[in-house]
Order: structure tokens, then C-alpha cells, then sequence
């Protein structure tokens, strides 16, 4: 392992030009280049030739997983190679994934091709960037010497153009689209011919044919013709032989996500497997943070080891991302060689990964909180516009706007969080009363398309200030958890509740649809109806969707917003992914019930080691 | 395939004259509003200062760009097609351009239609060898739910096709539209129909249709029209659908227009007036039963407040600002029962009790 | 899976239950032939689909019941494709346009041209123009009201517009003059007890009328909700007795709770406590005007007089803004809260008066 440690080492010292001008050839791709370009796996990957291998072996490995943060970041400090991509687990043993994950993806992909399965399982891998993945899968894949062929985006293709293409042309786009999904069927199929034809290739005589197919990069057409996209896995469903596995971040904008491309309704009969991922858990996080970093000051001593509290600010601000913590950690590392710590440490919390200035749980903390000095003005001369006792408040501790501003949120996401939360700071009602109504302006406000975007701080710094002026009694004792100290912050349970709210709605439609009945009669008089004849009228879909989604028993599940945990509001659509492949599981009771998708792994502790 | 009419009407623009007698069963389906305008610019009724102008025009082929403003059913529109008809005959239609704002409202578009029909060039000759005036009208109506930058280009437009075009802006309020147009055009203010100017149309369009109407309803119809022509002759026309062969009479003219009778007002104001709150829930749930529409609630709740004499002057100010808000909330979408309880609360509170 | 309200539903004019004279005056207007574009209006089940699909099938005759439920495509200016759900016979198309939410406008424009301009009449139906039904009318944007009356005029030979709505309030003037304004109220309580009466009768049951009377009060002159309602209490417990307890919707006994436990505590845990519930009430589509307007009522019914006015201010002040919102759980929780803190205040107040 060292070995190949210095090897990688040494091609990534090649030069900056190399990483430059292969970061703009990725610029170009828009990021569209897959994960398959592990050096590991280059061994695997059929059509590579020497000199593209060396090429493939040094830098794509360190623009795949890491395009993004050289982007942002100072291109000198990564230049040396990313510790993210040296670092990659190379043993499943050092894979910062939940054991009871990894092995349950080892047993779908067991179940894979230990069966004999009729038709090609799909499997989709979901989570939240950084959370591995790709990494579990291709570590999987390795020890079980599957052979991984990887969706690549055709070359000649590129996004950007195809953007404006489709704006200045609406035939052009049609053909094009058309086109693109061509050329994804025919991924999906050669593959299968491929499989014939490396039968008698020497590697895959030793170990036995096994080979996936492995789709990373969702292109729009996908979601442009959903149907047709359905139809060409339908087809493979049908023909193909090769497992397909799909891998899809949570954190996708809202438009182009799972639940878009894999609804229940119409890829039921497909049968797909979802597993999803959880974030990783800190404790994980911390374990392989030091592990790098005492791996890296063995190979460079005029590196400094970094202190427990670096860490642990580097995993609250990189919540459940592997990938970025490690990257935080090698700038903080690198950096850090000459300066002095406080610098660093100050370097870490601004950059943080996400962009986010300051950590949330921290940001929201500081304005629930409130915490005010403790100093008492002593006025002489009582002026005439000063305000009322009543309305005198001690000088704050932390500026609002400051904070909002540092937090890189929008104000909409922002303002959200801290209504969720501010209820557990108050002791008293009349405070909540008024602070309750200056979110309701705060929602008027940022629901007003024409001003929300020139009035964001205003926006923010109402909602903040009014938090802190008007919670004058603050509870006395938080309900506390007992192993922190501080009170959990809770994420915006409105997004969960609008998107099941989606979801009834679509189901009553489905289900209860006739000529005279609106969806909404269908809720408020209908289904409550339904439910006092004991469902004695209708189907069997009909009443497990009432069972399941109209009755009133508390079932809403409310996460609570660790530290670690990610700060996107899309995050909180996980709840209703993981709804969902229940659903999905619920619809294929012929195959054998691979062992993944066992509720209970789905609500696993993060402490749980 | 369609007639001259058909082809006229889905233009937009007036039907050609013709004989009511000979009416095919489809031409029944055309708005009383299109059939009833006036053809030329003595039929106007009512705006005296505007005609003379517009017949000036007429005469002297001397046309400024013009800025018809006034509440809706004035004839505003009707004026500028009747002075086109008279300058151009029948063929009218080629030499006139009718954009509607809520129709196009891109700016991009306006510019486009009208820069393509200003590049044809008009003759002061008709095809049938009549003299008219060399230039095209187009009309801008609704010209004040333009955006201010949609006008501001307007006015390029206006000063570069000045050549062969003439604009004519139609719109409700002339403040909104912006000075430098205003500026450029001959502003006329058209008034709301008088009581009397009305009923004599209403009785003429009753006459020609051959349907009976009783003076009591023509009245009610008058009144809830509130000087709109446009809104009289519509309603006058789904009377007489709704009525048949049989006279039309009040009732069915307030059920057509959607007014509440005035028995229902009184009967809230006075569950109101008993200080009770669970009288007034009633009163509201009753309201929300039949259906009323609570804007036309509040709109007629207003004239009876303001003309109640019982009424202390700082209580009625107090109703009068709820019912502003009232208003707005609900043009806004807010729901009609929370509101007339809200509304309903505070007449509660001001009204004198009995 | 037949259902009272279904299976008793009139299918002509002449059969309709109560408004007769309306009935009359539509029949009328359908022999007529100068089919105007309708505005039909009223509260929630007061019958006003009932009417519109009898007007169809006076129009056109039986062929109007064979339904089909199709989904049709729309691409908005910014090439994105909607799906919308309508149900259509050959002679009409019923349209839920809010159900596009913002881009209501292209569908509605789209959908009538495209039935104005495909022209595939049966020759036997001696009309000349087809129905394009919208539902929800009020709930369309301004944009689409406007872009609908233009579309209105242009069509007029080859189609009218029937629009469904539960007010006129929110219909923009231009639409209102141009349409035909059709109120339905709802029947009275002696007429749902007819109803119900009858519909047992048919079904062969005996409804005592003490019990039919409840059924009715409870029903709000919601004809729909009395049905339901009846025909569950034959469920739960047959023969009827009078004092036979209706059985309510579950979400209105949940408010019902939620309020009592209002009225109860005022506490900052007991607002998260309702955060929780009015959020469940979410869930399950219970729409959140319907939530307030509920809540007020709960709520009015267990406070002080001297308290009413300002909780039924605050109640249409917070609904207003939540209209304007995104977030309905905002508002609805400040009106909790408001009234919590309103009535913390009276309590305290009359324990130091009584000092």
C-alpha cells in the first residue's frame, strides 16, 4: 500500500501544468466524469491503453473526487495531490461506512449473481454526497472481482452547449435528447455484448464473469423524457443480463431528484432496489480523519499533527462528507506548515466546506441563544427619544446579520430553521405570540417573488432580531439531552410535511379518482368517511393508503439536526426516500427479499459502532 | 367558409353593417355588446366633447395620437372602431391594428406587430378610389396594464413610425400611464353614462330584439351597471336568454349580475347589531351557504353604511377602514368566511345596538 | 364501490331535488340555443357539478356520461412539460387548471384551442360547439383569467367555457361580465332531510326524522357531506335510533382536541405540542384555510365574549397572510400562539380582579 502510495505521490508531483490543463478539459465536462477512474480500477477498465493509463492513474483520480474543491479553492495548496483521492479505502476494512451498510450492499450484490434471476436486478444507491457510496461500491466490487463498467458521458458532448442549443433551438434540443438516451441504450446493451466477448479475455476466466453496470451521471434528457427513460430500463429489465446500479446523491436541487426519476407509480414494475446511505457518522469521521493524518506526518514530518478540537471543527463543518473533511484537513495540514495554529484554525472555520461561512448549528445557536453582555449602561441625562424600559435590551453578543451572512444560507432556508427551533428557547407565551407574528411576516416577505431577492438580509435580520429582542424569559431549564449539553437543534419539519403532503395528494388522486370527486373533498370528506365505515367499500390499495397515510397517530418524524449532520434542505427529503423503497419493496414480493432492505437499517444509531 | 360577420368578429373588430332580419340562428351567438356598437362617431352616446373632436377629425384627416381614458363601458373603444369605420369605409379592418395588453404583454411582441404594420405603407387612396387619411391607427387597449418599461419603448415607437402611424391608447387610468406617452397624445376623459343616456339605449336594444323588459328592471338594470354600458347590454342579454319569450324582471336581473338583494344586506347589518357573536357566525355561515360573493357583499355593505345616518361619523370611518381591508385581503385570495367575521366583528363594535 | 351520493345523484334536469326554478330557467337556456359561457357559483356541495354535468346531458344527451380520463401534455414558454389529468367525453373536457400551478395560464389557452380548432363533432349532436369545463375557477392566477377572457371571445363559434367555483370574489370582473353567472346555494335543512329521507327510503331503510334533522344541522348544507354522513351512521348502526351518534370526520375531531388542549394550557410546550398536530392535519391534506376557519370556530365557541372579536381579527388577519405565504404551519401557529398569549392575559387579569 505504501508502494502505491508514493506512486500516486510521485505522478501527482508531476507538475502544475498536467493538473491545470486536465482541470480544464474537466471544466469543460462539467464534472461529468464518473468515479471509474480509480487507479485500482484502472486494471479493470477494458480499453485502456498504457499511455492512458499513466495519464488516468495520476490526475483523474484527483480532478474526479475532488473538481469541485480545486475550483473553489487555492490551486497551489492541492497541487501537491489531493489526500482525499491518496487516501481512497483500498480495503474494505477502512471504509468509513457502517459495517451493517457495506455488508448489506455485499449481500444484494451476492444475491445478484448467485440467483439465478431472470431478469437484471436495478439497484440504486442514494445518500448524501460524501457519504461513500461509490467508494463501498467499488471496493465491492473489487474484492468480489465484479467487473465495474461505468456510464461515461460521450465525449463529445457537452453540457453547456446543449444548454444553449436548447434555448435557441427547440428541434435541435428534441434530436439532440434523443440522441443522448440512443446512446445510453446502447451503453446499457453492448455491455451485454461485451460480457460475451471478455468471457475468454484471461482475467475474467480466472475469476468467473461478473460485471455491473455502474450509472453515475443522471443527464436531463433522463428527466426531460421520463417515459421514454423508463422504457429503455423496461427494455433491459427485459433483455439485459448485467445488474445496473444507479448511484444518486440526495443533495440533487429538488428538480432533479430520485423521486422524479424512480417514482413508485410508474418503475413499480421494475422492481428497483434502493439502499440508502446515511451520512457518516462523526465518531467514523473522527477515526479516519486521525488515521490520514498520522499516515501523512509519517510520509512528511514538517507536517503538524492537527489537535482533537481542529478536527472536530473540521467534521462539524464538513457534516457527513468524507470527502471534503479530508480535503479541510489536508489544507489545514499543508497550511499550517509555518504558521501559527490560531491562523489556521481561523482558515478552517472560514473555509468551510459548503461554501457556509459558519457552521449552522453554530449560526442558529447564536441567535437562539441571545446571549447579551452583561454590562449595564448607566445613562446620566435621560434623553427624551429613548426608548421605554420595557423595550431596553442589553447590548448583544453576536450581530445577526453577521451571522446570516456567514452562514451562507438563503434567507427563505435560513429563517426556517429558526422558526423550527425558537419555540424550545422561549418561557414565555406573550413572547411567543409576538415573535410568532413576526414570522408570519417573515413568510409574507420571502414568499413576495419581486423584492425577495433585494430583501434577503432584511429578511434574515427581522426574523433573527426578533428572536432576540422579544425572548425575554428565556426557559429555564432546555429540555436537554443528556449526553450534550446543548439543546438539539431540530431541521425544518415543513419541507417532510409538504413533501408527504405531495404524496397523499397524488395517491388520493390515484386511487380515489372518479368523475365528481375533488382531491380536496376527497380528503376532508371522502377518506374521513371511508375510515368511519371501516373501509368496509374499498380496494385493498384504497385502504392500505388510508392506513398508512391517513391516520392521525403521530408518526411524523422530526431528525433533529445534529452537528454533523448536512445543512441542505433537501436533506430532509431523505425521510420520505426511505418511505419510498418500502413502497418499491412492497411491490415485489416474488423475488427473494434481499436482506437490504431491512427497515431497521434504515433508522440505524449514528453512535452505534 | 364564415361570413364577412364571423371573420369580423374573431378579428375583433366590429361586424359590417347589416339587416336584423336576416339573423341565421348562428349569428344569435354574437354579444350584444359587438351587435350594438356604434357605427359611426354621431352614435356615441353621451360624450359630447369627444365627438366633436373625433368629427373634426373625421372631416379635416387631421389626427393626433390619442389618449382615451375612463371607467370601463364608456365607449371608449367603440369611439376610436366607429371614427376608423367613418375613415376608411369598409375597409377599415387592413388600416386599423387592435393589441390587446393582457393579450400580448411582451414588449418585444408589441414592437414587432407594430413595427410590421407600420412598414406597409398607406395610400391616402381606398382600393374603391375614395380619398382617406395616408396613415394606420393602432389601438393599444388596456394601455395601463403595460409595464412602465413596455411603455417607455412605446414611445420610441411612437415618435420613429410618427410618418404613417397614428396611436390611439385606451386605458382606465391615465396615471398609469407614464408622463412622456401621456405627453404625446391628446388626452380625453370619457364620462360614465348618464341615467338617462342609458336607459334610452336599453330601451332602443330592447326594442330591436323584441324583448320585453319591465321599467322596473331596466331601472335595477341601469343601477347595478353603474354607468358601464358594456356590463348593461351584457347583462340585458342574459336576461333575455335566461328569460325566453317571458318580460324580465328585477329578480332576474340582480340573479344575473351577481347582486345580493338588498334585504340579505339589511339582514346582516342587523344580526350584526344585536351584539352577538354567535348572530353574527350565523349570519355569515348563512351568507357563505347561499353562495353570495363577499366582495359584492362588502361592496353594497358600503353604500348602506355610508348612507345610514344612524350611524356615529368615527364609527362609520372605523367600518369604512375595515372594509378597505377587508377588500384587499380579498383580492388577495383570503378566505371569505374569516373575513366577513373580521368585517362582521367590528360593525359589531360600531353600530349602534337595538 | 358505489356510494350513496353517487349512486342517488340526478342526471337530469328535470330530476334535481331542490332550485327548481333554476332548473327550469337552464333547460330553457339549453333549448334556446344561444348557449352563453357559464359562471356557476356556490358552496361546497351545494350541487353545483350535479347541474352543470345535467346542463351536458341536456345539451348533448347520453353520450356525455361515457367519460374517459386522459392526460394531456403542455409545454410552457421555458420548455417545461406539464402533465395535467382531464376527463372528457366526446362532447366536453373537464380541467382542474390549478393544478399547474403558476403555468394554469398555457393550459388554459392551449386546451381551449386545441378543442375550438379540432372540429371532430359527431354530426348527429346538432350543436356546433363543445364545453370546455374548469374547475377550481377561482383558483386560477390573474394571468390565466385574463389570458381565459381573451381566449373566450376568440373561440366563441366553436366552443363555450362552463367555470366551476366556489366564489366569484376571486373571478376577475371581465369573466364575470362575460359569462352567464349561475348561483347554487346550498338547500336548506328541510330539503337535505327530504333528500336523506328519500335516498333511505330507496334503499330501503327508515330514517327517523329527529335523526335526518341532526344529519342535516351537522351537514352544514353540504348535501355531499349530509350523504356521506348518513349513510355511515347506517354502517355503524342499524336500525337508526334518534339519539344515534353521527360519526365525524376524523380531522374535526382532531381539531376539536387540539383546541380543547389550547383552551387547557398556555405554555410554550403545550404550542409545540399543537405545532405537531396542526402539521399532522397537514399531512393529511386538510387544507389550511379549512384548518383556521375550523380552529376559529373550536375557539370561539370556548372563550369569553369579550375575547371573540379580537381572536376572529387575528384569525382573518393571520389567514390573509398565509394566503400570501408559502408556509402555512407559520401562521397558523401564530394565531395559536396569539390567541394562547390574548387568552393568558384575560385569565391573569381576572385573577388579579378578583384580588
Amino acid at each position: 500500500m505504501l508502494k502505491k502510495d508514493k506512486r500516486v505521490r510521485k505522478c501527482g508531483s508531476f507538475d502544475t501544468i498536467n493538473n491545470l490543463r486536465s482541470s480544464s478539459q474537466y471544466e469543460r465536462k462539467k464534472k461529468l466524469t464518473t468515479g471509474g477512474g480509480f487507479s485500482d480500477f484502472s486494471d479493470f477498465s477494458s480499453h485502456s491503453q498504457p499511455s492512458i493509463r499513466k495519464f488516468r492513474s495520476a490526475n483523474p483520480d484527483l480532478e474526479t473526487h475532488t473538481s469541485k474543491v480545486i475550483r473553489r479553492r487555492n490551486q497551489k495548496v492541492v497541487a501537491e495531490c489531493s489526500w482525499a483521492e491518496k487516501n481512497t479505502p483500498r480495503h474494505l476494512a477502512d471504509l468509513a461506512v457502517h459495517k451493517k451498510k457495506v455488508s448489506s450492499v455485499q449481500e444484494l450484490l451476492d444475491w445478484c449473481f448467485s440467483s439465478n434471476l431472470k431478469t437484471a436486478p436495478i439497484i440504486i444507491l442514494s445518500g448524501p454526497t460524501g457519504c461513500g457510496k461509490t467508494t463501498t461500491l467499488l471496493l465491492l466490487c473489487k474484492s468480489m472481482k465484479i467487473e465495474v463498467s461505468t456510464w461515461e458521458v460521450p465525449p463529445n458532448f457537452n453540457m453547456e452547449d446543449n444548454q444553449i442549443d436548447r434555448e435557441l433551438d427547440e428541434y435541435g434540443r428534441i434530436e439532440y435528447g434523443e440522441k443522448q438516451m440512443e446512446i445510453f441504450s446502447d451503453f446499457l446493451f453492448k455491455s451485454n455484448e461485451f460480457q460475451t466477448l471478455f468471457r475468454y479475455s484471461k482475467e475474467s476466466l480466472l475469476s468467473g464473469v461478473k460485471k455491473i453496470n455502474l450509472v453515475e451521471d443522471l443527464l436531463p434528457v433522463f428527466f426531460e423524457n421520463l417515459n421514454e427513460f423508463h422504457n429503455v430500463l423496461r427494455e433491459y429489465k427485459r433483455c439485459g443480463t448485467t445488474p445496473l446500479v444507479f448511484i444518486i446523491s440526495d443533495s440533487s436541487s429538488s428538480e432533479w431528484n430520485m423521486q422524479k426519476l424512480f417514482n413508485p407509480s410508474t418503475t413499480g414494475d421494475l422492481s428497483i432496489i434502493n439502499i440508502s446511505f446515511n451520512a457518516i457518522a462523526p465518531t467514523i469521521l473522527y477515526k479516519s480523519l486521525n488515521r490520514i493524518a498520522n499516515l501523512e506526518k509519517s510520509q512528511d514530518e514538517s507536517l503538524q499533527l492537527p489537535d482533537k478540537r481542529l478536527i472536530e471543527d473540521i467534521i462539524a463543518s464538513n457534516p457527513g462528507d468524507i470527502r471534503c473533511c479530508i480535503n479541510a484537513l489536508q489544507i489545514a495540514m499543508v497550511s499550517d506548515k509555518g504558521l501559527n495554529t490560531k491562523s489556521t484554525k481561523e482558515y478552517v472555520h472560514s473555509s468551510k466546506g459548503r461554501d457556509s461561512g459558519l457552521f449552522l448549528f453554530h449560526a442558529l445557536g447564536k441567535i437562539l441563544y441571545a446571549k447579551r453582555e452583561e454590562i449595564h449602561i448607566i445613562k446620566e441625562v435621560k434623553e427624551e427619544s429613548e426608548p421605554p424600559a420595557e423595550l431596553y435590551r442589553k447590548p448583544l453578543k453576536e450581530n445577526p446579520e453577521e451571522v446570516f451572512e456567514r452562514v451562507g444560507l438563503t434567507a427563505d432556508c435560513f429563517s426556517s430553521f429558526l422558526q423550527q427551533n425558537y419555540l424550545d428557547f422561549y418561557g414565555d407565551i406573550y413572547d411567543i405570540a409576538n415573535t410568532a407574528e413576526a414570522f408570519s411576516v417573515v413568510d409574507t416577505m420571502v414568499s413576495n417573488w419581486n423584492t425577495r431577492s433585494s430583501l434577503e438580509g432584511t429578511i434574515a435580520s427581522y426574523a433573527s432580531r426578533s428572536i432576540m429582542f422579544y425572548n425575554t424569559k428565556k426557559r429555564a431549564n432546555y429540555p436537554t439531552n443528556s449526553k450534550k449539553k446543548l439543546q438539539p437543534l431540530k431541521k425544518p419539519l415543513f419541507m417532510t410535511v409538504r413533501n408527504q403532503m405531495g404524496e397523499n395528494k397524488q395517491n388520493i388522486e390515484r386511487l380515489f379518482q372518479s368523475g365528481y370527486w375533488k382531491p380536496l373533498n376527497i380528503a376532508t370528506e371522502l377518506i374521513p368517511f371511508i375510515k368511519n365505515c371501516n373501509c368496509c367499500m374499498c380496494t385493498m390499495a384504497q385502504k392500505s393508503c388510508i392506513s398508512r397515510s391517513f391516520s392521525f397517530r403521530g408518526n411524523l418524524v422530526n431528525k433533529s439536526l445534529d452537528q454533523m449532520e448536512a445543512v441542505d434542505m433537501e436533506v430532509t427529503d431523505k425521510i420520505a426516500y426511505s418511505k419510498r423503497s418500502f413502497e418499491v419493496k412492497d411491490q415485489l414480493p416474488k423475488t427473494p427479499d434481499p436482506p437490504v432492505n431491512d427497515p431497521e437499517l434504515k433508522i440505524e444509531e449514528f453512535d452505534s459502532d | 367558409m364564415c361570413g364577412p360577420l364571423m371573420y369580423a368578429f374573431l378579428k375583433g373588430g366590429v361586424p359590417p353593417p347589416k339587416k336584423p332580419e336576416k339573423q341565421t340562428p348562428q349569428r344569435k351567438n354574437i354579444p350584444w355588446v359587438e351587435k350594438y356598437r356604434p357605427r359611426s362617431v354621431n352614435d356615441i352616446a353621451y360624450q359630447d366633447e369627444v365627438v366633436a373632436v373625433l368629427k373634426s377629425i373625421v372631416k379635416n384627416y387631421d389626427m393626433p395620437n390619442l389618449l382615451f381614458y375612463g371607467p370601463p363601458g364608456t365607449g371608449k373603444t367603440s369611439s376610436i372602431l366607429a371614427m376608423a369605420r367613418q375613415l376608411y369605409g369598409a375597409h377599415y379592418t387592413s388600416r386599423i391594428l387592435e393589441l390587446n395588453a393582457s393579450d400580448e404583454r411582451g414588449i418585444n411582441v408589441v414592437r414587432e406587430k407594430v413595427k410590421l404594420f407600420a412598414r406597409q405603407t398607406a395610400s391616402s387612396y381606398l382600393p374603391d378610389g375614395n380619398r382617406c387619411p395616408p396613415f394606420k391607427i393602432v389601438i393599444l387597449d388596456e394601455a395601463d396594464s403595460m409595464t412602465n418599461a413596455a411603455q417607455a419603448a412605446l414611445r420610441r415607437t411612437i415618435e420613429s413610425e410618427a410618418k404613417t402611424t397614428r396611436f390611439c391608447l385606451i386605458c382606465n387610468y391615465v396615471s398609469r400611464i407614464i408622463e412622456p406617452l401621456a405627453s404625446r397624445c391628446a388626452k380625453f376623459r370619457f364620462k360614465s353614462l348618464s341615467n338617462d343616456a342609458m336607459t334610452d339605449r336599453l330601451k332602443s336594444i330592447c326594442k330591436d330584439e323584441n324583448i320585453k323588459c319591465s321599467d322596473e328592471a331596466l331601472e335595477t338594470l341601469r343601477k347595478v351597471s353603474e354607468g358601464d354600458m358594456r356590463k348593461s347590454v351584457t347583462f340585458l342579454q342574459s336576461c333575455a336568454r335566461v328569460c325566453g319569450e317571458e318580460t324580465i324582471e328585477k329578480n332576474t336581473v340582480l340573479e344575473v349580475a351577481g347582486v345580493i338583494p338588498d334585504e340579505v344586506i339589511k339582514n346582516f347589518i342587523d344580526k350584526c347589531s344585536k351584539n352577538s357573536h354567535f348572530s353574527l357566525q350565523t349570519a355569515v355561515e348563512k351568507l357563505e351557504m347561499n353562495g353570495y360573493s363577499a366582495s359584492q357583499l362588502i361592496y353594497q355593505l358600503l353604500d348602506v353604511i355610508l348612507n345610514n345616518d344612524n350611524i356615529d361619523m368615527k364609527n362609520k370611518a372605523k367600518i369604512c377602514e375595515k372594509i378597505a381591508e377587508v377588500d384587499y385581503r380579498l383580492i388577495d385570495g383570503a378566505d371569505e368566511y374569516l373575513q366577513l367575521m373580521d368585517l362582521g366583528s367590528v360593525l359589531l363594535e360600531n353600530l349602534p345596538n337595538y | 364501490m358505489s356510494l350513496w351520493v353517487d349512486k342517488y345523484r340526478p342526471r337530469s334536469l328535470g330530476k334535481l331535488d331542490y332550485h327548481e326554478e333554476q332548473a327550469n330557467m337552464l333547460k330553457k337556456l339549453v333549448q334556446s340555443g344561444d348557449f352563453p359561457h357559464m359562471l356557476v357559483y356556490g358552496p361546497n356541495g351545494a350541487g353545483k357539478r350535479t347541474r352543470i354535468m345535467a346542463v351536458l346531458r341536456e345539451l348533448y344527451g347520453h353520450g356525455v356520461e361515457k367519460l374517459r380520463h386522459e392526460h394531456q401534455t403542455f409545454t410552457t414558454p421555458s420548455k417545461k412539460k406539464l402533465e395535467i389529468s382531464t376527463i372528457a367525453s366526446n362532447y366536453h373536457i373537464e380541467v382542474n387548471p390549478s393544478d399547474a400551478g403558476i403555468y394554469d395560464r398555457v393550459v388554459i389557452q392551449d386546451l381551449i384551442k386545441t378543442v375550438a380548432q379540432t372540429n371532430q363533432l359527431e354530426s348527429s349532436s346538432q350543436r356546433e360547439f363543445k364545453i370546455v369545463l374548469i374547475m377550481e375557477a377561482d383558483r386560477l392566477t390573474k394571468d390565466a383569467q385574463h389570458a381565459l377572457r381573451r381566449t373566450m371571445e376568440k373561440y366563441m363559434s366553436t366552443c363555450r367555457i362552463i367555470l366551476c367555483a366556489n366564489t366569484t370574489s376571486k373571478v376577475i370582473g371581465a369573466i364575470r361580465s362575460r359569462c352567464l353567472a349561475v348561483r347554487v346555494s346550498s338547500p336548506t335543512i328541510e330539503q337535505i332531510m327530504i333528500i336523506l329521507t328519500f335516498v333511505c327510503k330507496k334503499e330501503g331503510l327508515s330514517l327517523p326524522n329527529e335523526l335526518a334533522k341532526r344529519i342535516a344541522e351537522y351537514s352544514q348544507g353540504n348535501l355531499r357531506k349530509a350523504l356521506l354522513a348518513c349513510e355511515a351512521c347506517r354502517v355503524q348502526q342499524y336500525p337508526f335510533s334518534d339519539d344515534q351518534e353521527i360519526p365525524k370526520a376524523d380531522w374535526e375531531v382532531y381539531l376539536k382536541e387540539t383546541s380543547s388542549l389550547i383552551v387547557e394550557e398556555q405554555s410554550p410546550n403545550r404550542l409545540l405540542q399543537i405545532r405537531e398536530r396542526l402539521y399532522e392535519l397537514l399531512v393529511h391534506c386538510i387544507p389550511p384555510e379549512m384548518i383556521m376557519k375550523k380552529l376559529l370556530q373550536e375557539l370561539m365557541m370556548n372563550c369569553d365574549g369579550t375575547l371573540k372579536t379580537g381572536v376572529i381579527q387575528a384569525a382573518a388577519r393571520f389567514e390573509h397572510r398565509m394566503q400570501k405565504g408559502q408556509k402555512p404551519i407559520y401562521h397558523l401557529e401564530a394565531f395559536v400562539a396569539y390567541f394562547m398569549a390574548m387568552y393568558k392575559k384575560f385569565l391573569e387579569d381576572g385573577m388579579t380582579a378578583d384580588w
